[in-house]
């Protein structure tokens, strides 16, 4: 049996385990494929990726990896739907534009203006990434070398350059570098201003020049603090989380645009994917916007990738208060058809929806809730019960069916303490209190 | 730890040297470290070697011993169990003043530290020495006094030889002395016995023997009468009869040993250490077992043996409230006509000087006590005094005040009955706020007659901006139990507003039960809890608990909410998490709350105080407390909203030159803040 063969086997058994799908990878590309290997084997490296892409979406190197090896096989335009596949899970990395974009320079024919296209929807996604210098720079060289004077790329490449001196760069000194060499061989191009020479330029720029310096070090003071991949899919501190927090803290406070806090957002997500608060704060961002079908995209997602149900409950709360009664209701259903241990918090939700559906309908709700501390052994159950606004009677008749097996339990006892409305007045005397205590 | 009058009272010790004065200092911080103190003495010591002269009683100014005997004063006043300090300052002030004041510091000390074995035999042999020529009567006194407090102690071998020495001359008293110690189990039971012994002879044997055991004695010896027995059959008698005596103490102070063998710690400290804390259940295992002697034979002698037992295992537990209650517990199950006053003896002297001032439950305990023996006022009247002490004349405790307010109420929902005692509340309530009721309330005064008025009236100028909280929540129960609704809601629009009850977790839950729970009333628990969330002083955490609670009642009420926006799904399940979360900047609540009550902010508008808010915050973030007033910035930058250049256009102009705001200011140097 082949070693790609034996370690798929122990995936069926150990689907969750990563390091088995890594294996996986390693022992097919150990086999040296190349463009004379037979069709079998590269159909086989194909699944391989494909599946482990599903089940692991933000795994950009593999992504690159996938589309190169497909390059190299001599099928460019496989390659090409790759990258786009790639782009479409992950539109926010800045490491898969600049080899998409590599690739698609590398691969140039008479396209030059769809690249152009191709270059400024990369901007309009990663342009305010801090480490996007090599983007631009490809950007430049791009605009550079194929000019010519029907494209204007080169009047293009004065401007672009212009734009990119404005943002907060790791590298904001590269570009500068060129800028101020512009000005003094031609400040023609520059200004539309004819009176102001070189020096006069040079003067304002330098104040430019202090404005991103400034802000580049403000925000290096957050970009220390975070760490921008997580390859191994370690876990991530609480202190890596918080610096998060702060990051995208500073940046509302100080009004960078919301594109800026978007790429942020979703960078984070590529890092804390495993960690469902994160998938819910990005959802909170999109709600916060009032961008609510982006905030539902994203938890699907995270549901989907990770599964965990805190992120099914914000997303059965978005269904609700976008009136959609029905999904949410499904969404809780399949998560009770494929899920053995049900929190204490699905159990809830279901009891809200259900509520919502037959409104005024008591004896259902106690009937369902019931059914709930039946199936789940929880007692807590009661204690929900005050929410609801149930008929006294119906109520007090349910609490005394259950009284001979509960009326010991805490949470029946809260119930039936606050129903009864009684004020404690038992005051200790103090006999009762020395009687208490044992020598 | 609090003390109760020194921390009261605490103030720093002046003195005319400098390094003195800083010691000071160190102790007034520190008045509970004894190494501070020990400094503070030592430095003392140095100063007074330094110019004393054996012959010169004034070689040492007057203002420096006033400096040390306020020192000392002022230690052993905090902590009157110091043993070895107390002999310390007897022997300073020996040096100092002389023999006299030196005893006088020894009178001072068995005072305040009655059981200790030792201080009194100091005590009496320098007051001995001093009193030969004196009257014969005050040594007496002296010497009933220290048994009283310490016959039974094991240790207290030394103070009976003392006390018999000094009876040597009168046969009657040493004869009653020796019968009653050699039934006691001390450590030197053997030394007694020997030397009554050697005594006994020549006493009449009707005084050493009960006339029962002797007519017994006299049967055996085949005699009908006393004065029958010889001389030598009297002296076998005798014999017989104490080593009787001898051998029970014997076998007593053997089972005692075992206990005593254990207990190495019992003298004071400050701290109380693991091994202190350890031996707690060898005390009371050794008090246990003479618990049960004392359940067969009921004697005096061994409820002394075992109150001094409890006495001597509070020396090192002194501050132990639950110790202390066991005593009591055994004081009041003794049943002996004097445990009340045993009691109170007890009550009297822990709450005033042991218990730390953050330990209510001795100190309520008297309260109750008192109210068991009908002593209703002087209950009220107790537990008042300490309000009126923890309230703050001098230092505000805030817990301990609380608690004492607590109990107040309940005491007094149990001796009113209930209309009267709504009635008292609702007088509390109106005193506190300065509202004068209509005519016609007023004519619906309630006659109390169980309380006098003026122990309401004390209660309410105690009352502060803290404990009226508890006055309220009462209240407002009261008015719930009799189903008093468009009450509630009246005294919620009346009162909500007011200061107090902003930072008033206990008010603000009964409301968010009373609408969420109780009346499920939506609409009105949607403006507690926007209230709560926008202008309320409760610690976030509280608020976050709140909001939490609101997300559960509004999904289980999800259609209710509907009806009641028109049709609009409600904001707050699904901004839950944004709710609670510690960002100020999603947090628009946390952001209303803080800029209403950050007295940095000068704006009176509230909407104006925030903007003033946001500000301050940005001015700090990434840095806290490191403002920043002013960054440099680029006004027509491209990442300004509507700038920004699409690159596929074609014939784009030259874009405008930059302009700019603060560039100057950037390299200015950061002000850090000065304090």
């Amino acid at each position: 049996m082949s070693n790609w063969s034996k370690v798929s086997i122990e995936l069926v058994q150990d689907p969750n385990n990563y390091k088995l799908w890594f294996k996986l990878i390693e022992s097919i590309e150990a086999k040296n494929i190349n463009k004379s290997s037979n069709e079998e084997e590269i159909e086989i490296l194909r699944i391989t990726y494909d599946k482990l892409l599903i089940r692991y979406p933000y795994l950009f190197k593999y992504w690159i990896k996938y589309a190169e090896w497909e390059f190299n096989l001599g099928n460019a335009e496989k390659a090409n739907e790759i990258y786009q596949k790639a782009l479409f899970q992950m539109s926010y990395s800045i490491d898969l534009w600049i080899e998409f974009l590599k690739f698609k320079i590398l691969t140039i024919s008479n396209n030059q203006i769809e690249i152009l296209k191709l270059f400024e929807k990369a901007r309009s996604l990663i342009g305010y990434h801090y480490f996007s210098h090599e983007f631009y720079q490809l950007y430049l060289e791009f605009l550079k070398n194929y000019n010519e004077e029907s494209n204007q790329f080169m009047d293009k490449y004065y401007i672009l350059l212009r734009i990119i001196i404005e943002i907060p760069l790791y590298n904001y000194e590269y570009f500068f570098k060129i800028w101020f060499d512009i000005i003094k061989a031609k400040p023609s191009l520059i200004s539309v201003n004819e009176s102001l020479d070189s020096n006069s330029l040079r003067k304002l720029f330098i104040d430019v020049y202090i404005t991103t310096q400034f802000k580049s070090y403000e925000i290096y003071q957050f970009e220390k603090k975070i760490n921008p991949h997580n390859f191994n899919f370690k876990l991530i501190s609480n202190q890596q989380l918080q610096n998060w927090d702060a990051y995208f803290e500073m940046l509302n406070f100080k009004h960078y645009p919301s594109e800026m806090l978007e790429m942020n957002y979703h960078r984070y997500l590529y890092v804390c994917l495993g960690y469902p608060v994160a998938w819910i704060n990005v959802a909170d961002f999109y709600i916060f916007n009032h961008k609510y079908n982006n905030s539902r995209r994203i938890l699907k997602l995270g549901y989907k990738l990770i599964g965990d149900y805190k992120i099914l409950l914000k997303l059965i709360d978005l269904e609700i208060f976008l009136k959609q009664y029905q999904s949410a209701k499904s969404l809780i259903a399949d998560f009770l058809k494929f899920n053995q241990n049900v929190p204490v918090e699905i159990y809830e939700k279901l009891i809200s929806i259900e509520r919502l559906f037959k409104f005024h309908d008591d004896d259902y709700l106690l009937n369902l809730v019931d059914n709930v501390i039946d199936e789940s052994k929880e007692s807590w159950f009661f204690n929900i019960l005050l929410n609801f606004d149930i008929k006294k009677e119906k109520l007090v008749k349910f609490l005394d069916d259950h009284k001979e097996l509960y009326q010991n339990d805490k949470y029946y006892k809260n119930v039936t303490k606050t129903l009864n409305n009684k004020i404690d007045k038992d005051y200790e005397g103090y006999d009762v209190i020395i009687n208490k205590i044992k020598i | 730890m609090f003390h109760l009058s020194q921390d009261l009272n605490n103030e720093v010790l002046n003195s005319e040297y400098p390094n003195i004065q800083k010691l000071s200092q160190d102790v007034y911080n520190q008045p509970n470290d004894i190494k501070a103190w020990d400094a503070l003495f030592d430095e003392y010591d140095k100063i007074i070697d330094d110019s004393y002269d054996m012959n010169d009683r004034n070689s040492i100014s007057q203002n420096l011993k006033d400096e040390v005997y306020k020192a000392y004063k002022s230690l052993l006043s905090r902590f009157p169990l110091l043993l070895a300090y107390w002999k310390k300052w007897s022997i300073l002030e020996y040096k100092l003043n002389g023999t006299d004041a030196s005893i006088d510091i020894l009178r001072l000390g068995v005072e305040n530290f009655p059981n200790s074995v030792q201080l009194w035999n100091d005590y009496l042999t320098a007051s001995e020495t001093v009193e030969k020529e004196g009257s014969r009567e005050k040594m007496d006194k002296l010497l009933e006094e220290a048994l009283r407090h310490n016959s039974y102690d094991y240790n207290s071998g030394p103070l009976w030889n003392k006390v018999i020495e000094f009876e040597k001359d009168n046969d009657e008293k040493v004869l009653e002395l020796f019968l009653k110690v050699i039934r006691i189990p001390l450590y030197e039971y053997a030394q007694f016995y020997e030397k009554f012994q050697e005594t006994c002879k020549k006493f009449e044997i009707g005084k050493i023997i009960p006339e029962k055991d002797l007519l017994d004695y006299v049967k055996k010896f085949g005699k009908s009468k006393i004065i029958e027995l010889s001389l030598i059959e009297k002296h076998q008698i005798i014999d017989d009869y104490i080593t009787k005596i001898y051998s029970i103490t014997q076998a007593k102070v053997n089972s005692s040993w075992q206990y005593e063998s254990n207990l190495r710690n019992q003298e004071f400290k400050i701290v109380v250490d693991q091994e202190i804390k350890d031996e707690i259940e060898t005390w009371l295992n050794y008090i246990r077992k003479e618990i049960e002697v004392y359940k067969n034979d009921n004697s005096d002698g061994q409820f002394n043996l075992i109150c001094n037992l409890f006495e001597r295992m509070l020396i090192p537990n002194c501050f132990n409230s639950d110790s202390w209650l066991k005593y009591l517990k055994f004081l009041n199950d003794s049943r002996r006509e004097d445990s009340f006053e045993l009691q109170k003896e007890v009550y009297l002297k822990i709450n005033s000087r042991f218990i730390p001032l953050n330990k209510q439950v001795t100190r309520f305990m008297y309260v109750k006590l008192l109210l068991k023996h009908d002593k209703l006022d002087d209950a009220l009247e107790y537990l008042l005094d300490w309000i009126k002490l923890y309230s703050g004349i001098k230092l505000y405790f805030k817990q301990s005040y609380l608690e004492s307010i607590t109990e107040l109420v309940k005491m007094i929902q149990h001796i009113l009955d209930m209309e009267e005692f709504r009635w008292v509340l609702k007088k509390w309530i109106n005193m506190y706020f300065d509202i004068t009721p209509s005519k016609k309330k007023q004519e619906e005064e309630v006659k109390i007659d169980k309380i006098p008025m003026s122990v309401i009236n004390q209660v309410a100028k105690y009352l502060n901006d803290d404990s009226i909280c508890i006055i309220i929540e009462s209240h407002l129960l009261q008015l719930q139990a009799q189903d008093q609704t468009e009450k509630i809601r009246q005294f919620y629009n009346q009162h909500h507003t007011r200061p107090c009850l902003s930072i008033s977790v206990k008010f603000w839950n009964f409301m968010f039960q009373f609408e969420g729970i109780h009346q499920h009333n939506l609409n009105n628990l949607k403006l507690i809890i926007t209230y709560i969330k926008n202008e309320s002083n409760l610690p976030k955490l509280v608020i976050d608990q709140f909001i939490n609670q609101y997300y559960d009642i509004a999904n289980a009420n999800l259609k209710k909410i509907l009806l009641i926006n028109d049709g609009k799904s409600d904001e707050s399940i699904i901004k839950r998490d944004l709710n609670i979360s510690n960002s100020i900047f999603y947090n628009t609540a946390t952001q209303k709350r803080s800029s209403e009550y950050n007295y940095m902010l000068k704006h009176n508008n509230n909407k104006l105080k925030q903007d003033e808010y946001i500000r301050f915050i940005r001015k700090q973030i990434g840095h806290p407390g490191i403002f920043i007033d002013s960054t440099p910035d680029i006004t027509n930058k491209f990442m300004n909203d509507g700038n920004y250049i699409d690159l596929t256009e074609n014939d784009i102009p030259i874009p405008p030159l930059p302009t700019f705001k603060n560039v100057e200011k950037a390299s200015q140097n950061i002000k850090y803040p000065k304090d």
